[in-house]
């Protein structure tokens, strides 16, 4: 009896298996605001407009759109605007570079990556190692302060002047 | 010349589970599937199942079986009277433990694996055991309690490479060793005093040799790996002891003997075949045939055996994934029959299935694993005539581990 | 007999497995890998991205420098970040600025940073072109192009990670794979250019995100038709690490009416781009 019961439970979870593993998925919108289209060509109908952090039902992937299901209907939506996890916060450099230990860090389990990554090379550490060139920090950090938000850059966007 | 029946005296008792080729699930992943792992052996538990695969490991990684905890029952029925007669092995230990190493245009590995091990402790008392008698007179009470412990184990290194993008060859070379204790101890008594019968009974076996494995992969189309192993064991020294003490009545003989003779080992083949569906999920079969042996100063005989095996994995995520399989363990010896000297002690084909849980993280996972198998059969372990019904039921559970670097 | 139930057990679920699966997913490159938290991207692996990218930036400004109009330089973010508002790296904030060349090339460095040379701008008609040749570049970065051509295949095949080592090691084998990968870099910016592949692929990249964007999606092959028939030391660096201009053009018009692209109204926006033009002399 226990061993029918096994193999009836064995099989039930092998075949579900095989069902979940027939491709449906998730994706997320990844741009600040995504169309999603009638059918998978630019010049379809737009059906919807969404925006970033929704998640939507993948139905799989034709050429470079992606069908999905939106509300109760099914579209398509760019390849290039979704990504299979959620958007991630903006980013910015390993801040301190001597010594602050960021979140992720401590998480990986190669000695090297982790703790190492933390402490980081220095940027005259770096200097020396470069054989080759000039480099010019200074105009790096200039170029990063320049900065716009996103209402200014959504305002551009529709036609304001810059 | 069978000293074996010296031994085996009211109970034929067997030295662990000798009669099935597949009594342990080894490897991190393998274990998991029903160990159908010949045509996938893409990492360090693969150095067991089919060395040619780990061609396709990615790095270096390193498997350990933290610790798995094997239970095994046989259950005789009406072995005693009416009575069934209930024997428990078990044996917890880390099984595995495989290194897998890029060396140029190589792949090199180093493993160590317990392929079999058990332990038993008995100890019991039978009151007024029906049909048992010492000289004319009903025995009063039967004591009977042994010891038997018995591990197999596989150490040695494994080289891969790839030939073609499609093809991958590899070999290991295990240094083989198996150890077997038993001792036992028979006491029955009868309402007489001087009518007593005693039997103390010790046996050691340990053998020593190498078992070289040649392994193959193929893919001949995307997403289909086919694998074929061939390994055996050729035994290069062995020592066989024995020592039986038996009183009847205040009459005591004593016999010994030592046996340097070498077992001959089957030959095994094992031939699989996995269709990585997609990136998520991952199926395979596995057929392991192992050729029929005689060893008559042993009293062996042992017939053919192919067992077979189905696994599968599924990626719940990036982070989990299942496994399920699949897998039998036949009897190696013939049917059992109504003949105290020729019968083999027993014959079961046992059926089992596992399923294992891991979690990942960037280098490394954990699995934790369990199986469960049963068995129906026949067994003579009685002196006399009498067959008894014989069921297994062993369970496993397991932890282990495999880090990438 | 008992046996025999048991095996006719084992048959069904054999059977039951050899039918279930139904399988619709392409053949891939590598089908042997599983899933795996290697594909999976941390803060860490971004973090060591941008470290890197600034590194190989400051070689660039090392090399070149800034064409300082601010509000060129402004209306050039603003054009720059309109595309990124349109990809799936929301976790870069991407950083455009001028260099003061008369060599027509643009550059990015992973992490974010764009650079556009001044030579450039100056043969551009409309903001569509502009945007045409932005998205390009942020298709690089997108798309990892520097990333996954530096992974060092060995111990991990996961080319974020191999990355995130060299950023964060600090012994001197360390130092010096980093020195070693910011040269690569700049080679492939200067020297030998990005695999074809990834050339082709930012082509159709930007051509897509441009449009995504809302902007007319012909500004990049009108760009380069323009350009091609330019000869003499400003378009040495540019026929050096592309492919030919003849084979662009013709791959991102076919790529275009594939998708239907010759069709879609999109803006120029040729007066705004025309007044912020006025700085450049």
């Amino acid at each position: 009896m226990r061993q029918k019961i096994l193999f009836v439970f064995l099989i039930t979870v092998i075949t579900l298996s095989a069902a979940l593993a027939q491709g449906e998925g998730a994706v997320y919108v990844q741009s600040a605001k995504a169309k999603v289209m009638s059918a998978p060509s630019f010049k379809a109908n737009v059906l919807a407009e969404t925006v970033k952090g929704n998640k939507l039902t993948s139905l799989g992937k034709t050429g470079s759109w992606v069908k999905v299901i939106y509300g109760s209907k099914e579209g398509y939506i760019s390849a290039l605007l979704v990504s299979s996890s959620p958007p991630m916060a903006k980013q910015g450099l390993i801040s301190d570079k001597d010594g602050e230990i960021s979140n992720g860090v401590r998480r990986r389990a190669s000695t090297f990556t982790s703790a190492a990554a933390a402490r980081g090379l220095t940027h005259e550490d770096r200097k020396r190692s470069s054989t080759e060139e000039e480099v010019d920090y200074r105009a790096v950090t200039k170029m990063e302060s320049l900065t716009m938000t996103a209402d200014e850059v959504t305002k551009f966007a529709e036609g304001g002047r810059p | 010349m069978c000293f074996f029946s010296l031994i085996a005296m009211s109970f034929g008792i067997g030295y662990a589970d000798e009669f099935h080729y597949n009594n342990l699930l080894i490897g991190d992943r393998a274990s998991g599937m029903g160990g159908a792992y010949t045509a996938i052996s893409d990492d360090a538990s693969g150095l067991y199942y089919n060395p040619a695969g780990i061609v396709y490991s990615s790095g270096r990684n390193l498997s350990a079986s933290v610790n798995a905890y094997y239970n095994l029952t046989k259950t005789y029925n009406n072995a005693i009277g009416s009575s069934d007669w209930v024997r428990t092995s078990s044996s917890l230990l880390p099984n595995y433990f495989g290194i897998v190493q890029p060396l140029g245009k190589y792949k090199f590995g180093f493993s160590y694996a317990v392929s079999d091990s058990a332990q038993e402790d008995q100890d019991q008392t039978f009151s007024n055991p029906p049909g048992m008698t010492v000289g004319g007179l009903p025995v009063t009470q039967y004591v009977i309690n042994f010891n038997n412990q018995n591990a197999t184990y596989n150490v040695g290194p494994s080289l891969a490479a790839e030939v073609t993008s499609k093809l991958a060859v590899g070999a290991t070379l295990y240094f083989y060793q198996k150890n077997n204790q038993f001792i036992l101890n028979e006491i029955k008594t009868t309402a007489v005093n001087t009518q007593y019968f005693q039997n103390n009974a010790y046996y050691t076996r340990e053998e020593n040799g190498i078992r070289p494995m040649l392994g193959v992969m193929w893919s001949p189309i995307d997403k289909l790996s086919l694998g074929v192993a061939v390994s055996q064991v050729y035994l290069l020294s062995s020592k066989t002891y024995g020592q039986q003490n038996l009183v009847t009545s205040g009459t005591a003989t004593l016999s010994q003997f030592h046996v340097t003779d070498k077992r001959k080992y089957p030959l095994q083949v094992r031939a699989g075949a996995a269709y990585f569906a997609t990136k998520n999920w991952l199926l395979s079969a596995d057929a392991s045939y192992y050729s029929k042996v005689e060893n008559p100063t042993f009293g062996e005989s042992n017939v053919s055996v192919t067992n077979i095996a189905l696994g599968t994995e599924y990626y719940l995520s990036n982070a989990w994934a299942f496994r399920g399989g699949l897998f039998t363990n036949m009897a190696n010896t013939p049917a059992v029959t109504t003949d105290p000297n020729t019968s083999p002690e027993e014959h079961v084909n046992i059926f089992g299935g596992s399923a294992s849980i891991s979690t990942f993280t960037r280098n490394t996972s954990v699995t934790l694993g369990a199986s469960m198998s049963s068995g129906k059969g026949q067994a003579h372990i009685t002196g006399g005539t009498g067959i008894q019904d014989l069921q297994t039921q062993g369970w496993t559970v397991s932890l282990s581990s495999t880090y990438s670097y | 007999m008992r046996g025999q139930y048991s095996i006719r057990w084992f048959a069904l679920v054999a059977a039951v497995w050899l039918a279930a699966p139904g399988i619709a997913q392409a053949a891939e490159e590598n089908w042997r890998q599983r899933t795996s938290m290697g594909e999976v991207v941390t803060t860490t692996d971004i973090a060591a991205e941008i470290e890197f990218g600034r590194e190989v930036a400051a070689r660039i400004l090392g090399r070149y420098s800034v064409y300082d109009k601010p509000a060129l330089i402004k209306y050039v973010n603003l054009v720059g970040l309109t595309l990124a508002q349109n990809t799936n790296r929301p976790e870069l904030e991407f950083h455009f600025t001028i260099l003061n060349t008369s060599d027509i090339n643009a550059y990015a460095a992973p992490g974010g940073y764009v650079f556009i040379t001044k030579g450039a701008l100056g043969f551009m008609k409309d903001e569509a072109e502009l945007a045409g040749v932005l998205a390009h570049e942020i298709a690089h970065v997108t798309e990892k192009h520097v990333v996954k051509e530096l992974a060092i295949k060995g111990s991990d095949d996961s080319a974020t990670s191999s990355i995130a080592r060299i950023v964060g090691g600090s012994s001197d084998s360390a130092r010096a794979a980093f020195a070693q990968a910011v040269d690569k870099a700049v080679g492939m910016l200067f020297k030998d250019g990005y695999k074809r592949e990834d050339e082709a692929q930012a082509d159709k990249t930007a051509v897509a995100v441009s449009a995504l964007a809302g902007y007319d999606a012909g500004g990049l092959a009108r760009y380069l038709e323009r350009i091609s028939t330019i000869k003499g030391s400003a378009v040495e660096v540019i026929d050096r690490t592309h492919p030919p201009f003849g084979a662009r053009i013709a791959a991102i018009k076919d790529m275009m009416s594939a998708e239907g692209l010759g069709s879609v109204e999109g803006r120029k926006s040729k007066e705004r781009f025309v007044e912020a033009m006025k700085d450049l002399k």
